[in-house]
């Protein structure tokens, strides 16, 4: 390859680098998938993306493949709540069956409800699926602004050293002893916390934490490598040794971390909106609980019943929450070849 | 003695000394962060604190008064600052004061540091338990599933192991109370105490705790003060007993002090051995026909005994739960490190030299891959009361971790914010006091 | 041996644990035997335990529950689940000597005799400690209206005390004999300050609080140096002395057996009138069968309207030895224990969520209470902005909200569709003639008519809302404008689901509906702290769903909410609700004492109310309450059709007897 005369050199580069990612993306997925538990949590991961993409089309489906034209023509006309279009029965806020008198509510699985009612009459598969977009957003949010700070500051820590590092160091000594939970409860009984402002406030405290010391230390490998000095001596900028050696170095490292950040900033969400501190957000798994159990729906009910209330919330949490920590496992095969089986 | 003099003086101490210097200076920064994002929240902060309906303008003049509201930004921070060095962590807005001798600053509030001393001991001792229950069987389920690479076992654990971490801590708490107080009933349903127990004991020793003093406190404090009493007692003694060459004779030093351990508290807490000050006198005279070992207690009184169980009954489910969260995070690293250690090439000379695989795993691979461990076990207590937060609420166990989530639920801020600089504070000086045992235990750690 | 000490110890471990658990359990099953004990849930702790603090700035329900029981008597007082106006440590035997004591003279004097013979006692050691004379009384009211001390106040001591003692009508007291006090009142006829408030405040003992009031007064602060005493040994009158609270756990009463009032009975005969008596102590009798002279008798007007008089027997106990309340973190852990049997009640202000309600009706040996709640939930808008000035947007908003819906479908019956500010369960005072908009209509025949409404007052859309009346259809319309100006988006706060799903649905109903004529309204779900904050303290709002817990069957608050007056920041008229016409007659029923003409101004009142909407409102919740039914028992079960339910006896501590 590097005998290859080409005319445009520049695009060639570029190829070239394009070629080598994807070999190395090609060996390390073949590494990846090697390890039974990074493909589980891929898995899992691909089945919630589908089951939160599916969303809007949940209500056209339904209509089609659940109600009956009589049902819907019932609907339509009861003297009480009459609907105009079935969006308005699936809708995870608002929603109502106006054909379930309010009364019978929470209602077990049935054909229009695959997963039940809870106890305002609305429907629980359509709250799942609707909240599943904005926990993937929350976690992913949060876990890249982690490893945007984290990679930064841990390579800039890393090349510069000294003060810089000094400071860092003790400021990531206060994140790492952070009381987080106690911190955001406290926070969100001051301010209306947004997914957006949470995604915010969870990425900076972690990103200035542990992460940026694994970071850092990952980084000072890095720096003593002979390419790095090669590139100062050909006349790089910092800003190049940082930016195209360094953190690119840095990033399967990241990525890795970044796994278990997702984990960690869903759990948040879904703890703190159990306990009512997130009231900017009208559905998501956390208040599905929180209503059944403030409804008296978990403890009081003896050998399962209302199990449809709180099960689905509760697997969905921790399937999620683990599939993120499960591909984190298998990437770490991947990225720390210590564990590799012999 | 001249050597561990000469330890003190030398490495040890500098190294303890540059330690504290950075407590101190990661400490301010602490402070000055919370003290930051708190000041930066949108709006004025001073909304919040004047927006409770039930306190009249007049008395709002006088909360803005006394939080400072009223002064210029620095002057507050130095404030801030000057009230957590002196140890006043502000009045709380909702608690009014039950102390007969009120605080001369907070008046007719509850001064927030009275309602932690008060929550902190419940924490600890949960807490404190749960770690090393859970840390102990991370540890050896750890070492199992490592030997043992590509068994079933160890898949299985892994996934039980992973669910269980990840696992959505108020949900599956809710579970396991819905499964075994509710359903099976073989526990209590909430709470730290029975009152039923508790509706008769109107004085302890020669304390009046009748009103507003706890006297679960009294007793509980006695159990944490002999918890920790013991566990130095009993390290000292197993590492003492270490200089002794035959096995039998450590065992004998080591059992031994257990169970003279065991025989004190037993004696203390049953209430003959030292006599008045653990009598508990009971309100009515009602006839207690119990844990009369040796001893006629005169009517009226009862030793301290069943009390304590009482707490121990109330303490089973949060524990299983807290131990069934997290012990996984233990096993986990456990094997991870034990696979690395498996790999030197001591363990493999002990394998060649043809020792039983049990005494390769306990003596050689797993006593080295031990010391990561400790440290995530130093971490799992400086953030135990942050953690308590759901756990405590879920079980009502009123400690630190209940009182910081009603408090900021209930808008009393300055309880809230001085029990999360106390939780911040309590995370640093456990790390600390951890990190310099830690440098005692491991010799590799050099101080300089 | 010593290579099997380690086996050795751990049996003995165990042996010693088996031991202590079975000895413990054997504790209780002792003390279970040996007490009646009354066990109460309560949902969080005591704040503070000084009753003065109590009725000022820590007025929390939970205080009230467990440190307000047996303390302070008051001069009159309403008889328990009938509400009869009757004496209280004021000594008179028939209603109309009563009546006569509590007229107050062209000279603005009344005076009042108290009985001879009620002590006070220590609540420590349960000792007599000195007869509650008219010195007490006159002290209470002197000291605490602001007569004796300087810096003490009703003002100053906030909470309950102005709406007790309120100082532009009370003087002084002064003591005519051991037994008769002499009020010196500033006018002479008003219903809520004197026959709702000065008779109905709680006297406290002289020879406890007289040190520490003159000591308060030479403080620097005094309110705080009043405020600071602990106040746990301080003298009570009735029957329950608080001997044990554990912070976090529970706290507990004793019986008093010895007080005044023990084995008082109150009986409610099938032919009417009341008597209440104690045999050789005191009596006291009133015949008058309907209407009551002073509060209209709510109580039989609740009942069922078959039998409007049942009769009742209540004997004044306590009957067990303690009163126990236990502190539970939630709702759904206190319940759980009810049905295990470890308490006997709930108090929980909000009443028995419907999720409970179905678990404690399978529950073997629990009953459910179920009574109207004295509450009000309401919509309201800043009126000082456009269009919610306009009185027709504000009735064709009303006409939208489809409130027989929402409680039917939405909340499965768990609220009461409401149209006035007085709750239909006040029968005494609610007018059955407000006008109800909109009630009972479809939803397109509703936007009709909201339509018609806006048109006629100057709003006209960009593009109109079309009903099609006989398909029940409304095809949203948009860009509504009031004379021509295009209506700004505005916001509705409501609490959020966590505080209260039945205000959120509310809300998200509304929102639903109002967009489909075009009004733009979005809802903002947030904590009730931040509405309380921008509603009441700062004003800046829109529109907000709160409620307001009515207190008493007395509408003062038709005042305290719509006087223009009281619109201030802080004030409880945020909206700006500003009309003279309201506002006078609101000023002559503060003056008025006289029963008729006090119900007519009411009724004049809530008519005007309806019309104008300054609040919308729009349901009220039954209470329903769950106990022990197989444990408590008693001819006063269930404590049904009755105002606030138990809780509004404190859960009945007085009569309760236990199997």
């Amino acid at each position: 390859m590097q005998a290859a005369p080409t005319f445009k050199p520049a695009e060639a580069i570029w190829r070239v680098r394009l070629q080598l990612f994807w070999r190395g993306l090609k060996s390390s997925w073949a590494m990846f998938a090697e390890s039974k538990i990074g493909l589980t949590g891929l898995g899992i991961i691909i089945f919630f993306a589908i089951f939160g993409a599916l969303w809007p089309a949940y209500p056209w489906l339904m209509e089609r493949l659940a109600w009956t034209p009589e049902e819907l023509e019932a609907a339509r006309n009861v003297p009480y709540g009459a609907i105009s279009s079935i969006y308005q029965v699936y809708d995870p806020v608002t929603g109502y069956d106006p054909l379930i008198p309010g009364i019978e509510n929470p209602t077990p699985p049935s054909r229009r409800h695959p997963l039940g009612t809870n106890q305002f009459g609305r429907d629980i598969l359509a709250q799942l699926m609707a909240s599943t977009s904005s926990e993937f957003m929350l976690g992913v949010l949060a876990a890249l602004i982690t490893v945007f700070i984290g990679t930064f500051i841990g390579a800039i820590t890393a090349y510069y050293g000294g003060f810089v590092d000094t400071f860092f160091m003790r400021v990531a000594d206060v994140f790492i002893l952070f009381p987080l939970v106690s911190f955001l409860i406290v926070l969100g009984s001051m301010i209306e916390l947004t997914l957006i402002k949470l995604a915010f406030v969870l990425g900076i405290l972690y990103g200035f934490g542990q992460i940026t010391v694994i970071l850092k230390s990952q980084a000072l490998a890095v720096k003593v490598k002979p390419y790095i000095e090669a590139a100062k001596v050909a006349g790089g900028s910092h800003f190049h040794v940082i930016f195209r050696h360094i953190i690119p170095n840095l990033l399967p490292l990241s990525f890795l971390y970044m796994m278990f950040n997702v984990t960690g900033a869903i759990f948040s969400e879904a703890a703190l909106s159990f306990f009512g501190l997130l009231p900017g957000i009208k559905v998501s798994w956390g208040i599905m609980i929180d209503s059944a159990h403030s409804g008296g729906y978990i403890l009081g009910g003896r050998s399962f019943q209302n199990w449809w209330l709180w099960m689905p919330p509760g697997i969905a949490i921790t399937l999620l929450c683990s599939a993120f920590y499960l591909v984190g496992r298998g990437l770490d095969e991947v990225v720390n070849p210590r564990l590799r089986k012999r | 003695m001249k050597r561990i003099w000469q330890t003190l003086t030398s490495g040890m101490s500098k190294y303890i000394i540059m330690r504290l210097l950075q407590v101190i200076l990661v400490l301010y920064l602490y402070m000055t962060l919370v003290f930051i994002i708190l000041e930066a929240q949108p709006g004025d902060i001073t909304d919040i604190y004047v927006g409770n309906p039930k306190i009249t303008p007049e008395a709002r003049d006088a909360i803005v008064k006394q939080l400072g509201l009223d002064k210029p930004i620095h002057e507050r921070y130095f404030e801030y600052l000057k009230n957590f060095v002196t140890g006043h962590l502000g009045c709380s807005f909702k608690w009014g004061n039950i102390s007969p001798t009120p605080d001369p600053v907070c008046r007719e509030q509850r001064p927030t540091w009275d309602l932690i001393k008060e929550r902190l001991p419940r924490t600890i001792v949960l807490f404190l338990t749960y770690t090393i229950v859970s840390f102990y069987i991370g540890f050896f389920l750890g070492k199992l599933i490592a030997w043992r690479r590509g068994a079933i076992i160890e898949y299985f654990s892994t996934v039980v192991g992973v669910t269980l971490f990840t696992v959505f801590t108020p949900w599956f708490a809710l579970l396991l109370v819905w499964l075994f107080a509710v359903n099976l009933g073989v526990v209590p349903i909430g709470g730290f105490i029975n009152p039923d127990s508790w509706t008769n004991i109107r004085q302890i020793g020669s304390v009046d705790c009748s009103v507003g003093i706890s006297c679960s406190n009294i007793v509980f404090n006695q159990m944490l003060l002999w918890l920790g009493g013991l566990s130095l007692f009993w390290g000292i003694v197993y590492l003492w007993s270490r200089r002794f060459s035959y096995v039998w004779q450590r065992n004998v030093i080591r059992w031994g002090a257990v169970a003279l351990g065991i025989v004190l508290a037993g004696l203390f807490f049953g209430g003959s051995w030292f006599g008045e000050v653990n009598r508990v006198v009971l309100a009515r005279n009602t006839k207690f026909q119990f844990f009369v070992w040796y001893f006629e207690f005169p009517a009226g009184t009862i030793p301290l005994f069943p009390l304590a169980l009482d707490f121990v009954q109330h303490m089973v489910l949060p524990i299983l739960t807290l131990t069934l969260i997290s012990f996984a995070g233990t096993m986990l690293l456990m094997r991870n490190t034990m696979l690395e250690t498996m790999r030197e090439d001591y363990v493999m000379a002990a394998k060649a030299k043809g020792l039983p695989d049990n005494v390769v795993r306990d003596k050689h691979a797993a006593r080295n891959a031990l010391l990561p461990v400790v440290t995530s076990l130093i971490f799992a207590i400086a953030f135990s009361v942050d953690g308590g937060v759901f756990t405590e609420t879920i079980f009502s166990w009123p400690g630190m971790g209940q009182l910081l989530l009603l408090s900021a639920l209930e808008q009393d801020y300055p309880v809230a914010i001085g029990s999360l600089v106390f939780t911040g504070i309590f995370a640093l000086v456990a790390h600390v006091i951890a990190d310099i045992l830690y440098a005692f235990l491991d010799p590799r750690i050099r101080y300089d | 041996m010593f290579k099997h000490i380690k086996l050795i110890t751990i049996v003995a471990l165990l042996a010693l644990c088996i031991g202590a658990v079975l000895s413990s359990q054997s504790q209780s099953v002792v003390q279970a035997q040996a007490q009646k004990i009354y066990k109460l849930a309560i949902f969080e702790d005591l704040s503070s335990l000084n009753t003065l603090a109590i009725l000022g700035p820590k007025a929390t329900v939970w205080n009230f529950y467990v440190r307000l029981n047996g303390w302070g008597p008051s001069l009159f007082g309403l008889s328990d689940k009938f509400f009869d106006y009757v004496p209280g440590i004021a000594d008179a035997s028939t209603e109309e000597e009563a009546k006569k004591m509590i007229t107050i003279g062209p000279d603005k004097t009344a005076t009042i005799k108290i009985k001879k013979g009620i002590k006070w006692f220590d609540p420590k050691t349960g000792k007599e400690v000195g007869e509650l004379t008219a010195e007490d009384v006159a002290f209470t009211f002197n000291a605490i209206g602001g007569k004796l001390y300087k810096g003490i106040d009703p003002i100053k001591m906030g909470g309950n005390w102005p709406g007790t003692i309120n100082p532009d009508f009370f003087d002084r007291a002064e003591v005519v004999d051991k037994y008769t006090v002499k009020f010196y009142l500033k006018a002479q006829c008003s219903y809520d300050d004197w026959d709702q408030g000065l008779l109905f405040a709680p006297i406290i003992s002289k020879a406890y609080w007289e040190p520490k009031f003159k000591a308060a007064a030479e403080a620097k602060d005094p309110i705080k140096a009043l405020y600071e005493h602990k106040g746990d040994d301080e003298p009570v009158i009735g029957g329950w002395l608080f001997q044990k609270w554990e912070p976090g756990a529970f706290a507990e009463s004793s019986a008093n057996k010895n007080h005044y009032f023990y084995g008082a009975k109150s009986v409610r005969p099938y032919s009417g009138g009341y008597t209440e008596e104690k045999p050789g102590v005191y009596k006291y009798t009133h015949t008058t069968k309907d209407p009551q002279p002073y509060d209209g008798d709510p109580g039989t007007a609740i009942l069922d309207k078959d039998k409007p008089t049942v009769r009742l027997e209540l004997t004044s106990g306590p009957f067990v030895d303690a009163t126990q309340w236990r502190i539970y973190g939630d709702q759904a852990t206190a319940v759980a224990a009810l049905i295990k049997g470890d308490i006997h009640f709930l108090l929980n202000p909000l009443g028995v969520q419907a999720g409970f309600r179905k678990q404690l009706r399978e529950a073997k040996g629990v009953g459910i209470a179920e009574n109207p709640g004295n509450g009000l939930y309401y919509m309201s808008f800043n009126l000082r902005r456009e269009p919610f000035n306009v009185k027709e947007f504000r009735q064709a908003v009303s006409i939208m909200i489809d409130r027989e819906f929402v409680t039917q479908q939405l909340l499965a019956g768990l609220a009461i569709p409401t149209y006035s500010i007085v709750p239909t369960v006040n029968t005494a005072w609610y007018n059955p003639n407000v006008k109800t908009y909109g009630k009972g209509l479809k939803e397109a025949e509703k936007a009709d008519l909201a339509i018609k409404l806006l048109k006629q007052a100057g709003f006209s859309w960009d593009v109109e809302p079309k009903v099609d009346i006989p398909g029940n259809k409304v095809t949203p319309g948009r860009g509504l404008k009031y004379k021509g100006k295009a209506v700004a988006p505005f916001e509705l706060l409501a609490p959020h689901q966590g505080y209260d799903p039945l205000r959120a649905t509310f809300a998200l109903h509304i929102e639903e509906r109002l967009n489909k004529i075009g009004i733009p309204v979005k809802v903002n779900l947030t904590g009730f702290n931040t509405i309380s904050n921008r509603v009441f303290d700062e004003q800046k709002f829109d529109a907000w769903i709160l409620g307001w817990g009515l207190g008493g069957l007395f509408p003062s608050y038709l005042v305290d909410f719509f006087h223009s007056r009281n619109s201030g920041l802080g004030g409880f008229n945020p909206q700006g609700y500003n009309n003279p016409e309201y506002d006078k007659l609101a000023e002559e029923f503060e003056k008025a004492c006289e029963q008729p003409k006090l119900k007519e101004l009411a009724f004049k009142m809530q008519e005007m109310l309806s019309e104008e909407l300054p609040y919308v409102p729009l349901f009220n919740a039954p209470l329903y309450e769950a106990f022990r039914a197989d444990v408590l028992v008693g001819d006063h079960m269930p404590y049904e059709k009755v105002f606030d339910g138990i809780q509004g006896t404190n859960g009945m501590m007085s009569y309760v007897q236990l199997k």
